[in-house]
């Protein structure tokens, strides 16, 4: 009981936050769009990929894309916490740490699932999105891969203490994931030493799902999709609430 | 009637010494409780002497605590004290390893007893913090254990923090949200149901003057009002026994006077045994039942303030004399007196035990004493006594409403 409560609790507050943090709401519905019409737009004048129109090829990608920093960037700001010290007020309550690493993540779940929805409307309107059910599809997997990657930023967050180290997961995790994801192009296209890189890495998979709900086209099906990214999340999840549990405060 | 030694050391706690001469009978209190420390005696001494004695006689009949706060209420054992709340034995913490080894805290053992508000005094660095953390869980120890309201802090943590509520050194509100929702959040975590819940949130707001601005951001709060909230933030799920890390640090004179009347009404009305950290002497000395005096990880001294004052060679006193070689002989014959010896000025300085009853004896024996200073003994002498250091008064970590306003 104690536990769940502890995890509403901390669920509430980063809703409250996330609402009360404009400019990160904002940032984070302009960023993709600017990728789809700029990015998308731009190299799509020349480009089509499979006889489709290039932008609407990446949407599902950039969708995705926008889960993935969404995500690790929301576990990243658990330094900012520690910064603040308002989690020492967190991890001095009566609640486990596994409670507290589950309202993270459903807080940053949450957030995800808000953009996600944002754009989804967005390319609703500019013609990307075809039917209802695409759409809710969409949202499934992003949801999914939202708690993939949640979790995964709330283990590097637990770990760091501080921001200095920020560029390298941005280098080491962050643009590695996303580039050999083929959210910008098919994964046949990139080099065969990048296969093994591209296989292990769960962003593929959730890119692979996000463009199955949007284009209905698949590399690997959706059965294997799904088990890969639940099976990623729960190592994920459970490293997380370990980290969490290791936690120190200095 | 008052108390000479109790108002000296009123006095001492407030800092300020005035120099009020007086001639007349018994010294009288300055009205605003600051008093009188020099005594000054012009022409002859013995007929001025004769008029302070029957009041010194008076002070050892009646034989009232020196200690300026209200005894609290709490219930008491055979052993003359009430059951322990907090026990620690061995406690350590040492950080890092080989050469760069931090023995924050090197092996503390003591006890808190229920009700009452003990101190952790000690200079920057001395482990405060770090035993603090111990104690709720936060940090776990290198060697050693401790019990905090019945449970083992490392075997039962979570039971610990049930019990407790802590106010850190740095700020811990969240600062984009407002203060009714850090208070909200608190009672979620703390699993308190809604039954009452809103009423106490409110009484409490009230309680530190900030029901006005409860709807406002953290973020446009002082420093000092952040320090409140925090204050009834922790106290918010009823605790039994309550941390406080440096409460006052960072802040105003006018704001410290005020956080420790609130602090001195919550532990009152919620029955709460307090457990405060401090590296002001006057602090722990005016508000702390019984202190701790720590130092590099270790525990200096444990005591009442007084008992801890009063185990000293006493106060120190300077008298103005009219023969100095024959004043000193007869001095240094005096059981009580220690430590005589001649300063530039001529004037005689010694330190005189238990000085307000040997004092008068002292003075009677002495031909012409032209003016008298009494020196009492303070805490810092205490500290000085076990460590051969002066406590530091710079902060040098950095106050806490210093690091609030950093912060973001
Ligand atoms: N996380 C930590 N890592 C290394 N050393 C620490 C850590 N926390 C505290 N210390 C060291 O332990 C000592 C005691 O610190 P602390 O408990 O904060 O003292 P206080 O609160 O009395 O000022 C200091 O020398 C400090 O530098
Ligand atoms: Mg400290």
């Amino acid at each position: 009981m104690g536990f769940l409560k502890g995890a509403y609790a901390i669920w509430y507050r980063e809703l409250l936050v996330f609402f009360r943090e404009k400019e990160r709401v904002i940032s984070a519905i302009i960023t993709p769009l600017l990728w789809i019409v700029a990015f998308g737009g731009g190299l799509g004048a020349s480009i089509s990929v499979n006889g489709m129109n290039y932008q609407e090829y990446i949407f599902p990608g950039i969708v995705s894309m926008s889960v993935l920093f969404g995500s690790i960037f929301f576990g990243l700001y658990v330094i900012w916490d520690k910064k603040l010290d308002f989690l020492k007020e967190v991890l001095v309550a009566p609640v486990p740490r596994s409670a507290v690493f589950l309202g993270k993540m459903l807080g940053g779940m949450s957030d995800v699932i808000v953009q996600i929805c944002a754009l989804l409307i967005i390319g609703a309107l500019l013609g990307f999105v075809s039917s209802l059910t695409g759409a809710l599809l969409a949202l499934f997997a992003g949801a999914l891969l939202s708690m993939c990657m949640v979790s995964l930023g709330l283990i590097i967050g637990a770990k760091m203490s501080s921001p200095e180290g920020f560029n390298l997961v941005m280098s080491f995790v962050m643009w590695p994931m996303f580039l050999t994801s083929g959210a910008l192009f098919p994964i046949e296209n990139l080099p065969n030493y990048l296969e093994v890189v591209v296989k292990i890495n769960p962003m593929t998979y959730g890119v692979d799902l996000m463009r199955l709900a949007l284009l209905g086209t698949t590399n690997f099906g959706a059965g294997f999709d799904l088990a890969v990214l639940l099976g990623a999340s729960i190592v994920f999840m459970a490293l997380g609430s370990k980290g969490f549990e290791q936690m120190q405060l200095s | 009637m008052t108390d000479l030694k109790l108002f000296l050391r009123r006095g001492r706690a407030l800092g300020g010494i005035p120099k009020i001469p007086f001639s007349g009978a018994a010294p009288m209190p300055h009205p605003g409780g600051y008093n009188i420390f020099k005594y000054y005696f012009v022409g002859n001494v013995s007929t001025r002497l004769l008029q302070i004695i029957p009041y010194m006689a008076f002070d050892m009949k009646t034989k009232k605590t020196s200690n300026p706060k209200p005894a609290r209420a709490a219930a008491q054992t055979a052993q003359g004290h009430a059951p322990a709340a907090i026990s620690i034995s061995k406690l350590a913490k040492h950080y890092g390893k080989g050469d760069g080894m931090v023995k924050a805290v090197d092996g503390i053992s003591l006890e808190v007893y229920k009700g009452e508000v003990f101190a952790l005094l000690g200079p920057n660095g001395a482990g405060k913090t770090t035993t603090i953390s111990m104690l709720c869980g936060l940090v776990g120890p290198t060697a050693g254990s401790a019990t905090v309201a019945g449970f083992d802090v490392s075997k039962e943590p979570l039971k610990v923090r049930q019990e407790i509520g802590v106010v850190f050194q740095a700020p811990s509100v969240d600062d984009l949200l407002t203060g009714w929702e850090n208070m909200e959040l608190h009672a979620l975590l703390y699993g308190m149901g809604n039954e009452g819940k809103k009423e106490r949130i409110d009484f409490l707001l009230r309680l530190v003057e900030l029901d006005g601005r409860k709807d406002s951001k953290i973020r446009e709060y002082s420093g000092g009002m952040r320090k409140r909230l925090e204050l009834v933030r922790g106290i918010l799920h009823r605790p039994k026994i309550l941390f406080l890390d440096e409460p006052t640090v960072g802040l105003d004179p006018q704001t410290r006077t005020h956080i420790w009347e609130y602090i001195r009404k919550l532990a009152k009305t919620e029955n709460t045994t307090v457990v405060f950290t401090t590296h002001y002497m006057e602090e722990a000395e005016q508000f702390a039942d019984r202190i701790a005096i720590i130092d590099h990880g270790r525990l200096v001294a444990t005591g009442k303030p007084h008992e801890l004052v009063d185990g000293l060679d006493g106060d120190t006193v300077l008298l103005k004399v009219n023969d100095p070689p024959a004043a000193m002989r007869i001095i240094g014959k005096n059981k009580s007196a220690s430590g005589v010896k001649r300063l530039d000025d001529g004037k005689i300085q010694f330190t005189l035990k238990g000085s307000h009853s040997a004092l008068p004896g002292l003075l009677r024996s002495l031909d012409k004493v032209e003016s008298i200073e009494i020196r009492p003994a303070t805490l810092n002498d205490v500290f000085i006594k076990f460590t051969g250091r002066q406590i530091r008064e710079e902060e040098g970590e950095g106050g806490w409403a210093e690091r609030a306003m950093n912060n973001r």
